[in-house]
């Protein structure tokens, strides 16, 4: 879910500032409603705090990493896709 | 009674985000735009309120309105991931590897605190 959210939210935020006419609305409604709401940081953290309770250290620190390298590389790729379209005159 | 429980989660998640907006935006335009405040203070918060809800051992339907729904709209991974893929495009490192390591550290701490609270109350 959170990978998918990233997705987007990297395709919608970077079309919707460098390409499509500045609007007021689609921001808050697509990144932070639709995005926003699909993701979430809370559970993961509870999932974390579960794991270092069952002591399972490395299974705690391979989540977070894979998370974090896995949500930046769908923003940085979501990012390359927007802006390898030309900007429409 | 699932239809009401769907549409229950569609109003409490609705809500969440956008009290998300509205903190967010609160705290940022207080602290300027150098290191993303807003969003760490949000999932710092969201990580206490949804430790608590854990921590209160609630029932299943329950635990899914205000754990999954509230909290889980409230707080927000992808906003995260973006500001710090943006702050690695400007190349601000310090920023960059701050805003990872104390969302994590202070998460799970946070996560930590909000079930002990929980599980006195």
């Amino acid at each position: 879910m959170n990978l998918i959210g990233a997705f987007l939210l990297g395709y919608f935020a970077t079309r919707l500032q460098e390409r499509l006419p500045l609007s007021s609305y689609r921001r808050p409604l697509l990144g932070t409603g639709l995005c926003g709401g699909l993701t979430t940081f809370s559970t993961m953290q509870v999932e974390l705090l579960r794991m270092i309770d069952a002591r399972h250290f490395g299974l705690a620190v391979g989540y977070a990493s894979a998370s974090v390298v896995g949500g930046y590389a769908a923003i940085h790729l979501a990012t390359a896709m927007v802006r390898r379209v030309r900007v429409r005159t | 009674m699932i239809i009401v429980l769907w549409v229950g989660m569609a109003l409490i998640g609705g809500a969440g985000s956008v009290l998300r907006f509205v903190v967010d935006g609160a705290i940022a335009s207080r602290t300027g735009r150098a290191f993303p405040f807003g969003t760490l203070a949000v999932n710092l918060s969201g990580a206490v309120l949804l430790g608590l809800v854990t921590g209160l051992a609630l029932g299943h339907d329950r635990a899914l309105l205000a754990g999954t729904a509230a909290v889980g709209s409230y707080t927000t991974f992808s906003t995260w991931m973006f500001e710090t893929q943006r702050l690695g495009e400007d190349r601000q490192v310090q920023n960059l590897a701050a805003n990872i390591v104390v969302s994590l550290v202070a998460g799970i701490a946070a996560a930590a605190l909000g079930r002990l609270i929980g599980s006195h109350l």
